[in-house]
């Protein structure tokens, strides 16, 4: 008899750390669809907008119109941030080291592999320079997944086929191929996610 | 003396459904969908167990249409979160004892 209370008790205890790892996860998850939101409009608009310099012959604006929509998801993103950090106390969320820490080590290896190159004598160009960083992104998708679960690294698989399709079978449409793409697979993926995983404040219901 | 466990709590689903409404935090409500799939029940097995704990008190379930969809929230009460405290203190006191 006291074997088999002692067994209960410790299986209680092991069912409640492991679902309250499981709930932790699920509320770290809440609202990580804004991030997808934020940069799949932006990224809409940059394609969009690379698409219009290129049918206006203006190809140097290009690289500020980037730069200033990579600012503002910068912005925005620090701000979505401190949103959430604000809604849930850093102890729900401990993985959140390890994100941030991820995503600063594909900037690093980012810039690493571009130095490799420049050192090489290859310069990316266009496309090029387009799929490099989407899919260096986007394995910082899979890598979120690890921590996060499957639906975002599901977005970041997906997003780079399309993108290496888009570019290897659709040269000719492809800023409008990567602003379709940006819409559905980040925009869509950022509302399923929001959906998913939402917790409502009763006292705002 | 020995610590007395709460009976309806104390039992593995019950547990669990307390765990992760405990964790959502005060004045936080999930959907039933999302409350299934997080802990991995079925639709029946989820909502005899949410019964059980409604009866006593422990939690709150608001039922409500978003448009024309019928939603389900569920949320830990007061007398829940307290019920829930004093069964981790209850088990902290089991294995200390040991």
């Amino acid at each position: 008899m006291g074997k088999k209370e002692d067994f209960s008790v410790q299986e209680t205890l092991i069912e409640i750390t492991e679902s309250f790892r499981k709930t932790r996860i699920a509320l770290s998850k809440q609202r990580t669809g804004d991030y997808l939101i934020l940069w799949g409009l932006l990224m809409f608009l940059g394609y969009t907008a690379n698409e219009m310099l290129w049918i206006l012959s203006m190809y140097k604006t290009g690289a500020l119109i980037w730069l200033s929509l990579i600012v503002i998801g910068i912005a925005g993103t620090t701000i979505i941030t401190i949103k959430r950090i604000k809604q849930r106390a850093s102890e729900y969320f401990p993985e959140g080291i390890y994100i941030g820490l991820s995503w600063i080590s594909l900037l690093i290896y980012a810039i690493i592999f571009l130095g490799i190159l420049k050192i090489t004598g290859i310069s990316l160009q266009g496309i090029q320079t387009s799929l490099f960083f989407l899919n260096f992104a986007m394995l910082g998708y899979v890598l979120m997944g690890i921590f996060l679960g499957k639906e975002l690294a599901i977005i970041g698989i997906v997003t780079s086929i399309a993108s290496l399709f888009c570019a290897l079978f659709l040269k000719e449409f492809f800023n409008i191929a990567m602003a379709l793409l940006s819409l559905f697979s980040f925009v869509g993926g950022g509302i399923y996610i929001n959906k998913k995983w939402s917790v409502k404040n009763e006292t705002r219901a | 003396m020995k610590p007395e466990l709460d009976e309806i709590i104390h039992q593995p689903t019950r547990t669990k459904i307390m765990v992760s409404l405990y964790t959502l935090g005060e004045n936080e409500e999930i959907e039933f969908i999302n409350l299934r799939d997080l802990l991995n029940l079925s639709d029946g097995n989820l909502s005899s167990h949410l019964a059980k704990l409604e009866e006593v008190g422990y939690v709150k379930i608001r039922k409500t249409f978003e448009g024309k969809k019928p939603k389900t929230y569920i949320s830990l009460t007061a007398k829940g979160r307290k019920a829930f405290e004093n069964y981790i203190k209850a088990l902290k006191k089991i294995v200390e004892t040991k």
